[in-house]
C-alpha cells in the first residue's frame, strides 16, 4: 500500500486555504464534511501533481459493496491530459494484447495542482457514478452510488435545466453539484475520485467533468495551466469528447502494442519458422504468356496463361475514375472524396499512379472499417444489447476493428480466436467464446472455426452424420472437446429425434446424447497432427494446440483459405467455390492459389501483401464486360473480367453518409444509458460511427419506449440491402436477391431522404453556398456522389433542372442551431423507466422526428433547394450508385 | 458426397424462380409454385382438412395477455388481500355455457364468430423474447439455424393474393421473431410502427409531393434507361432496376391508398375507436388489397405503462387495454363480416403467455405459460365452440391441450397449408411445423 507520510499530508494540509460557502440547492441532503474526512489513501502527494497537466490514475481490486471504506493499492494505469473532465477511458490489454476487464468496480482519479482566481467560485461536478472531489485535501462535493434498477417501472426523471443560458444541460443518467468555494489565488489541489460500476452494473463511467466560473458566472472546464479555455457548452464539449476519443485511440494502439512486447516476439519466431517451411518447399515457376495478354504482376501471368488456353480475351482496363471508385471501395469501404479523386487525376509523376493510389488506401486505417462486417458474417458475432436471444456473443467487433487497424498477421488474428481471451463483454475474443441459448456453445464455435478457416462446413455434423459431405458427427466434436480442453458428452438437443415407429431418419446418426467425445484433431489428412518445434507454448493446452493445428504452415488449407477469401473479396468469386466449403469444391486456378498462400506465409501472414498484389494485377483493374452470350461464365471464371458487384450494406450506408458529409448521428447502441444495469444483459455498444456498429434492435418486446428510431432507420436500409443485424450462424456470401424494398430504401426511407435532403451539414449545401456556375456545381456535385465527371446529357439535364433561380438561390439566414442538427435528442427515456406511459410518449415523439429527417437549411432558397435535392436524390437512386464500377 | 445432382430445394428454386420476382412477401403477388408441387407429392392426413381462409390478421398482444382476466374468467380475487383469481366480473357471452371478462360486452355477442382456446401451452416464462420467438415461429430454437415466423411461412407457401400489393405486412415493431430466417429476405415483411406514420421505407417524405416525385422519377428513367444500355447484358442490374421499377408501383398510389384511413366514414373509424382500432381497420383493408398475413401488434403502452405485461400498477389501468381490444376486435369481426370477408379471413389473437391467477407485491401479475388462452375467429373454422378447460385458477389444464405446435398446425391448415410440409434450408429438410397436429374440431 502506498500511503503519504506524516509530513507530506501536513504539507498539502498546509496549502488549503478554502473556506466552504454554500452548498446549493442540488444536494437532496447535505453532506457532513466532517464525517467524511478523506482515508489516508491517497497515493499522490500534492508535490507530484503538476500544474500544466492533469494525472489520471485507474485502481482496481476494490470491494464489490457501495462504500468508500477501503485502501487504495498502486495504479495500475495511469497517464496525463489537459482537461479535468472524461469522455471515457483507455482499454485495458491483455498481454496478447486483446482487450480486457478491469475489476468491477474500479476507480478512478484524477488530480491537479491550479491557480484560480481569488474570490469565489463556482464549482461544479458532473459524475454517473458516486464521485468525490477534493480541493486542498477536503471533499467539497460528493454524488450517490449508482441506484440498480431492474424492473423498470421508474418515472421518467425530469430534465435538469442549465444553470445559465447556453449551458450544456446535464445529460441524463448523470449527477450533478454546485457549490460556491472563496479560494485564494495560491496554487490549490483539485482531486477526483470516482468509482466506476460496482456489483450488478456495466462498469462504464459515463460523463464526467468538474467546471468552475466565478460565481454567478458561466462556467468553463477546469483544466491544466496554458490549456485552451473549454466553456461548458454542447459545442465546446463535443470538441473536447472528440479530441478525449482521439487521444484515447492513440494511446490504446501504443498501449496495445507494448502489452503485447512478448507475443509479438514469439509471433516473429512463428513467421521465421513458417518462412523456413515454406520455403523447402520449390517455388512454381511462372507461367510464360504471350505478349499481347497485359500483364502487371505475377496474378496475370496465372490468369493469362488459362486465358489463352481458352483462347478468350481479356477485358480493358477500367478507366481510371472507375478504377478509383472500386478500389476506394474495396479497400475503405466508401467512395473516394472528390479531394481523393482529383490528386489520383493531377497524379502524373509517372506510370504507377494506380499503384500509389492502392499504396495510399492500404495505409488509411479505415481499412479496418471495411474488414469489420466481413468478419461479423463469418465469425458470427452476435452481440444483443437486450438480454441474451438465441447464440449471441460477445461484442468480439472491437477486437476485430483493433486487429485489422494494426494489421495483425492472420495466424495471430485467428489463433486469438481460438484461444478466447481478455473481455468477454467489452470486446474481447473471449466474446466469442459465448453462445446464448445454445446447448454446446464449443460445437458451435468449431463449426465457425471449421468453415471460416479450414473450408469445412460442418453445418449438418452438429446433429448428425453429414448426408453431402465427409464429415461425422464425432469429429465436429472432439474440436469441440480441443476448444473446452476437456472430454464432452452429446448434449440430447444436438441429435435428430427418433421416436419408435416413426419412419427412420434420412441421415446417419453415429452418436447417442450422453456419449463421450475425446479432444482431438480430427483431420490428419488436412493436416497432420505434428507441430514444428518451438509452435507451442504449452503443449498441454488442447485449445492452443488446436490454434496451432490450423494455422501451421504444415496446413496448407489455412493459408489458401485465407488468400481464397482475400481473392473473392476483390474478384468476386472464388478460386475456390463456395470459400467456405471445400470438400466438393475444385480450384479454378490451383496453380494461382499455390502461389498467393506462399506469398502470404512467406510475408508473415500479411493480408495487405496479398491485397496488394490483387489490387495490382490487371485481372482486379479490368472492365467489367458482360455481352449475354454463353461465354459469359467462362469470361467470369477465367477472370478475363470481374464478376459484377452490388455495394454492400455497409458500403452503401457509408458511402451515402461519407457523400452527403453528414454523421450517422443516432441513439447510443444501449437500452440502459443511465448504465443502471449489469453488462451480462445490456450492453452499451456505443454510438455508430461506420456502418458495421450497428447490431440488432430487434423490439421482440414491441414496446415503443424501447425504440431506438434513429438508429432504426439505418438497420432498415442495412437489411434491405443484405446486412444481418442478428448472426446466430456463420455464413460468407450474403443473400444477394434483389428486392423491392432495396430501390425503396433509398427513395422513400429514412436513409435516402437524409442523403439527399440539404441541411445544414450536407456537403452538398456546402457546394452550393458557394460561388461557382451552375455547370460546374453540377460538375462537382456528379463527382460527389458517382465518382466521375457527368456524361453530356446528364449536365443539359441537371442545369436545366437548376438555372432557373440559381443566380438567386442563397438566403440571408443563420444555420439551423445545434439543437435540431443532431436527431437523436437529449432524453431521460432508459430501460429504468422504459414501463411508464411517458417514456412510451417521448420515444412516440422521437419516432416522428426521426421520420422527418434532417431539418432543410435556410440558407438556400426552398424551391431552388428542393431542385437540387431532387439531383442529389436522382443520383443516389440511380442503379448506378450501389453498383461498385 | 454431394450429389452431382442439383438438390431438390435447387431444383424446385430454379424452376420456382421468376427473377427477382420469386415467390414471398416482397414480390408482387406470384404464387409460390413450390407449395402446391410440394401438396401434389407429399399429401397427409392433415391435407384431407381443407382450409377455408385465404388470409390471415394476427392480433399480437405483447407482453403476456392475462388468460383469467380476459378469455377464461375464474373467481374473483383480491390483490389487497393477496387472494389469487381473475381481477374483474364476468359476462356471458354467445357461446352457451363461456363466460368473458366483463369489459369484453362488445365481444360477448359476437362470440359465437369465435374459438376460445383455453389450454395452449408451451415451456418459456423468464424472459419475453424467447416466449415471443417461440409463438411466432413455433419451435424452441436451435443453434445451426434461424426459423421463419408464421408470416412469413405463409407468405412463402401463399404470397400476396392481389396484384402490386406485399404478401405480408406487420404494424408493429422490425423483430427477428416477426422475419423470414432462414427463408431469406423475399419472405420478409413491410412494416410500420405506427397507422399515421405508413409503412417505413414505402411511404414518401412528406417533403415531395406529388409534383415533385413525378420531377424525380422523370429524370430518374432517363438516367437509368442510359445506365442500363450501357450494361445492357448484366442481369444483376437489370434486376436490380426491375426491382427498381417494381418498387415505386409497391409505393405508388395502388399500394398507398391502402394506408388512407381517411377514406374510410368517420362513423366507422369512430366504431373501430383508438390507434388500435385504426390498425385493426387497417388490417381489414390490407386483407382486401390482397396482402395474406397482417400481424397486428397491440403495443399502446402510453395507456398504461407496462401493456400487456402487468406487472405492478399495469395492472390498474388493465382495463383500458380490454376495453380497446374489445372495441376493435368486435369492429373487425362485424366489419369483415359485412364485407362478406369473416369466412376467408382468420382472426388469431395471440399472445406470448398467460398470468398467474396470484397478484405480485405491487398489485400486478407474473408470468405464466403452462395455461394460457388465444382466440380464433372467423377464417371458415367452426366457431362458437371453447376448445380446452383450465382448473378453478386457470393455472393447469384440464382437458384437450393445446401446444404452440398444434396451435400453428391449426392456422395453416385453415389457410390450406400442409403444416407437414418441410421447407428448406439449404438442404436441410424442415417441416413447417414442429410434428404439430391441428385442432380437427375447430376445422369445419
Amino acid at each position: 500500500m502506498t500511503r503519504l507520510d506524516d509530513g507530506r499530508r501536513r504539507a498539502t494540509k498546509a496549502t488549503a486555504a478554502w473556506i466552504l460557502c454554500s452548498l446549493l440547492a442540488f444536494l437532496a441532503a447535505p453532506i457532513d464534511m466532517r464525517a467524511d474526512e478523506p482515508r489516508e489513501a491517497d497515493s499522490v502527494a500534492a508535490g507530484d501533481i503538476a500544474t500544466d497537466a492533469v494525472l489520471v490514475e485507474i485502481y482496481e481490486g476494490l470491494p464489490t459493496a457501495d462504500t468508500w471504506e477501503f485502501e487504495l493499492a498502486t495504479p495500475t494505469e495511469s497517464f496525463t491530459q489537459t482537461g479535468f473532465a472524461l469522455a471515457d477511458l483507455p482499454k485495458k490489454y491483455t498481454s496478447s494484447g486483446v482487450i480486457a476487464d478491469r475489476s468491477n468496480p474500479f476507480l478512478v482519479r484524477l488530480s491537479l495542482k491550479q491557480r484560480v482566481a481569488a474570490g469565489q467560485s463556482d464549482l461544479l461536478l458532473r459524475a454517473r457514478g458516486a464521485a468525490r472531489l477534493l480541493v486542498d485535501g477536503q471533499i467539497v462535493a460528493k454524488t450517490n452510488f449508482v441506484n440498480r434498477n431492474a424492473s423498470g417501472h421508474e418515472e421518467v426523471p425530469q430534465l435538469a435545466q442549465p444553470q445559465h443560458a447556453g449551458m450544456r444541460p446535464l445529460s441524463p443518467g448523470l449527477q450533478e453539484r454546485m457549490i460556491t468555494l472563496a479560494l485564494d489565488d495560491q496554487e490549490h489541489v483539485f482531486r477526483l475520485d470516482i468509482i466506476v460500476g460496482g456489483k450488478g452494473l456495466r462498469a462504464e463511467i459515463g460523463e464526467l467533468c468538474v467546471a468552475i466560473g466565478g460565481k454567478g458566472e458561466p462556467l468553463t472546464l477546469l483544466a491544466a495551466a496554458g490549456a485552451n479555455p473549454i466553456p461548458l457548452t454542447d459545442d465546446a464539449w463535443a470538441l473536447y469528447a472528440n479530441r478525449c476519443y482521439k487521444q484515447l485511440n492513440e494511446m490504446d494502439a501504443r498501449n496495445r502494442k507494448q502489452a503485447a512486447t512478448e507475443t509479438e516476439e514469439y509471433w516473429e519466431i512463428r513467421h521465421d519458422i513458417a518462412r523456413r517451411e515454406i520455403a523447402e518447399q520449390p517455388a512454381l515457376p511462372l507461367p510464360e504468356i504471350p505478349l499481347e495478354i497485359p500483364v502487371h504482376n505475377a496474378v496475370d501471368h496465372f490468369i493469362g496463361a488459362r486465358l489463352v488456353d481458352a483462347g478468350v480475351r481479356p477485358a480493358h482496363l477500367t478507366d481510371d475514375y472507375a478504377f478509383l471508385r472500386r478500389v476506394t471501395l474495396d479497400t475503405v469501404g466508401v467512395i473516394p472524396t472528390p479531394d481523393e479523386i482529383a490528386a489520383f487525376i493531377s497524379d502524373d509523376r509517372d506510370s504507377n499512379r494506380r499503384g500509389r493510389v492502392i499504396d495510399r488506401l492500404l495505409d488509411d486505417p479505415r481499412w479496418a472499417d471495411h474488414w469489420v462486417g466481413y468478419w461479423q458474417d463469418v465469425l458470427a458475432e452476435n452481440p444483443g444489447i437486450l438480454k441474451p436471444e438465441l447464440n449471441n456473443t460477445g461484442p468480439f467487433r472491437w477486437w476485430i476493428y483493433e486487429s485489422f487497424l494494426d494489421n495483425k498477421p492472420i495466424d495471430r488474428f485467428v489463433s486469438e480466436l481460438v484461444m478466447m481471451e481478455g473481455s468477454r463483454y467489452g470486446g474481447g475474443p473471449a466474446g466469442f467464446a459465448m453462445a446464448t441459448q445454445n446447448d454446446s456453445p464449443m460445437a458451435a464455435k468449431a463449426h465457425v472455426l471449421g468453415q471460416a478457416f479450414l473450408g469445412l462446413n460442418m453445418t449438418c455434423a452438429r446433429c448428425h452424420d453429414a448426408p453431402y459431405h465427409p464429415f461425422k458427427q464425432e469429429e465436429l466434436f472432439s474440436l469441440a472437446a480441443m476448444l473446452d480442453r476437456k472430454t464432452i458428452s452429446l448434449p440430447a438437443t444436438s441429435t435428430v429425434p427418433t421416436t419408435p415407429g416413426a419412419r427412420k431418419p434420412l441421415v446417419e446418426i453415429s452418436l447417442k446424447p450422453g456419449d463421450k467425445i475425446e479432444p482431438h484433431w480430427p483431420f490428419a489428412d488436412l493436416a497432420s497432427s505434428d507441430l514444428p518445434d518451438g509452435v507451442l507454448r504449452n503443449s498441454d493446452d488442447a485449445r492452443e494446440r488446436l490454434a496451432a493445428l490450423i494455422t501451421s504452415p504444415h496446413n496448407a488449407r489455412f493459408a489458401q483459405v485465407i488468400v481464397n477469401r482475400l481473392w473473392q473479396r476483390y474478384m468476386g468469386r472464388g478460386i475456390v467455390e463456395p470459400v467456405d466449403d471445400w470438400e466438393v469444391a475444385t480450384p479454378t486456378h490451383p496453380e494461382l492459389l499455390d502461389y498467393l498462400a506462399r506469398e502470404l506465409v512467406l510475408h508473415d501472414y500479411d493480408l495487405k501483401h496479398v491485397a496488394r498484389l490483387i489490387l495490382n494485377s490487371h485481372a482486379y483493374q479490368r472492365e467489367v464486360r458482360r455481352d449475354g452470350s454463353d461465354e459469359d461464365l467462362s469470361v467470369v471464371r477465367l477472370y478475363a473480367s470481374p464478376t459484377r458487384r452490388r455495394m454492400t450494406a455497409e458500403q452503401l450506408v457509408d458511402s451515402l453518409f461519407a457523400a452527403a458529409g453528414k454523421q450517422l448521428n443516432t441513439e447510443p447502441l444501449t437500452l440502459d444509458p443511465d448504465g443502471r444495469r449489469p453488462v451480462e444483459t445490456f450492453l452499451n455498444l456505443g454510438t455508430p460511427r461506420r456502418a458495421w456498429e450497428f447490431t440488432s434492435l430487434s423490439n421482440e418486446r414491441d414496446r415503443p419506449a424501447l425504440a431506438l428510431p434513429a438508429a432504426q432507420s439505418i438497420v432498415d436500409a442495412l437489411v434491405a440491402f443484405g446486412w444481418r443485424d442478428a448472426r446466430p450462424n456463420p455464413i460468407t456470401v450474403r443473400e444477394e436477391t434483389p428486392t423491392v424494398l432495396q430501390p425503396l430504401t433509398l427513395a422513400n426511407g429514412i436513409v435516402g431522404s437524409r442523403a439527399s435532403r440539404l441541411s445544414d451539414d450536407s456537403a452538398v449545401t456546402q457546394l452550393c453556398l458557394q460561388d461557382m456556375p451552375v455547370e460546374q456545381l453540377v460538375e462537382r456535385v456528379t463527382l460527389l456522389l458517382m465518382s466521375r465527371r457527368p456524361a453530356d446529357d446528364e449536365r443539359t439535364m441537371f442545369v436545366e433542372l437548376l438555372a432557373d433561380g440559381y443566380e438567386t438561390r442563397k438566403v440571408a439566414a443563420q444555420k439551423t442551431d445545434s439543437e435540431q442538427r443532431t436527431i437523436a435528442k437529449r432524453n431521460a427515456v432508459s430501460w429504468s423507466n422504459h414501463l411508464s406511459a411517458e417514456a412510451t410518449k417521448i420515444k412516440l415523439e422521437l419516432e416522428r422526428a426521426a421520420r422527418e429527417g434532417d431539418p432543410p437549411t435556410k440558407r438556400l432558397q426552398p424551391d431552388w433547394r428542393e431542385r437540387m435535392e431532387d439531383v442529389v436524390w436522382v443520383l443516389i437512386n440511380s442503379p448506378e450508385f450501389v453498383f461498385v464500377p | 458426397m454431394k450429389p452431382e445432382q442439383p438438390t431438390r430445394r435447387q431444383f424446385l428454386r430454379r424452376s420456382g424462380q421468376v427473377g427477382l420476382l420469386a415467390a414471398g412477401a416482397l414480390s408482387l403477388g406470384g404464387v409460390n409454385p413450390l407449395a402446391s408441387l410440394a401438396l401434389a407429392e407429399e399429401p397427409t392426413s392433415q391435407s384431407a382438412l381443407a382450409g377455408k381462409a385465404d388470409s390471415c390478421i394476427f392480433i399480437w398482444l405483447g407482453g403476456g395477455a392475462c388468460h383469467i382476466d380476459t378469455w377464461d374468467p375464474k373467481l374473483k380475487g383480491d390483490p389487497k388481500a393477496k387472494k389469487a383469481g381473475s381481477y374483474y366480473d364476468r359476462i356471458p357471452t354467445a357461446i352457451q355455457g363461456a363466460e368473458v371478462c366483463e369489459h369484453l360486452q362488445r365481444m360477448a355477442p359476437l362470440m359465437d364468430r369465435t374459438v376460445i382456446m383455453r389450454s395452449v401451452y408451451h415451456d418459456v416464462i423468464d424472459e419475453h423474447a424467447a416466449a415471443v420467438n417461440r409463438v411466432h415461429v413455433g419451435r424452441p430454437p436451435t443453434g445451426t439455424t434461424q426459423y421463419p415466423s408464421i408470416g412469413s411461412v405463409v407468405a412463402h407457401e401463399l404470397g400476396a393474393r392481389g396484384e402490386g400489393v406485399p404478401a405480408y405486412v406487420v404494424m408493429g415493431y422490425p423483430s427477428a421473431s416477426r422475419g423470414p430466417g432462414f427463408l431469406g429476405a423475399e419472405c420478409g415483411y413491410v412494416y410500420l410502427t405506427d397507422t399515421q406514420l405508413g409503412p417505413a421505407g414505402l411511404k414518401r417524405p412528406d417533403d415531395v409531393s406529388d409534383q415533385r416525385q413525378q420531377r424525380r422519377e422523370a429524370l430518374l428513367a432517363k438516367l437509368r434507361e442510359g445506365y442500363l444500355q450501357q450494361h445492357a447484358a448484366d442481369q444483376k442490374i437489370k434486376d436490380y432496376a426491375a426491382a427498381s421499377v417494381a418498387g415505386f408501383r409497391l409505393a405508388g398510389p395502388k399500394f398507398m391508398s391502402v394506408f388512407d384511413l381517411q377514406s374510410e366514414a368517420d362513423s366507422l373509424r369512430e366504431v373501430y375507436g383508438g390507434e388500435f382500432g385504426q390498425r385493426c381497420l387497417l388490417a381489414r383493408r390490407l386483407v382486401q388489397s390482397g396482402v395474406r398475413f397482417v400481424e397486428v401488434s397491440f403495443n399502446l403502452n402510453f395507456l398504461n405503462g407496462t401493456g400487456w405485461d402487468t406487472h405492478n400498477e399495469g395492472q390498474l389501468n388493465q382495463h383500458v387495454l380490454i376495453q380497446e381490444l374489445d372495441q376493435a376486435l368486435a369492429a373487425l369481426i362485424v366489419d369483415l363480416e359485412k364485407h362478406k370477408r369473416l369466412d376467408r379471413t382468420l382472426i388469431v389473437v395471440a399472445t406470448e403467455f398467460g398470468r398467474p391467477p396470484e397478484f405480485d407485491g405491487g398489485g400486478g401479475r407474473g408470468h405464466y405459460s403452462k395455461a394460457f388462452s388465444m382466440l380464433l375467429a372467423g377464417g371458415g373454422l367452426r366457431t362458437g365452440q371453447v376448445i380446452g378447460t383450465t382448473d378453478e385458477l386457470g393455472k393447469k389444464i384440464i382437458d384437450r391441450p393445446v401446444s404452440i405446435p398444434d396451435l400453428h398446425a391449426t392456422i395453416y391448415t385453415a389457410l390450406g397449408i400442409n403444416p407437414a410440409e418441410e421447407l428448406y434450408d439449404g438442404d436441410r429438410p424442415v417441416p413447417i411445423t414442429d410434428r404439430g397436429n391441428a385442432v380437427r374440431e375447430v376445422l369445419a
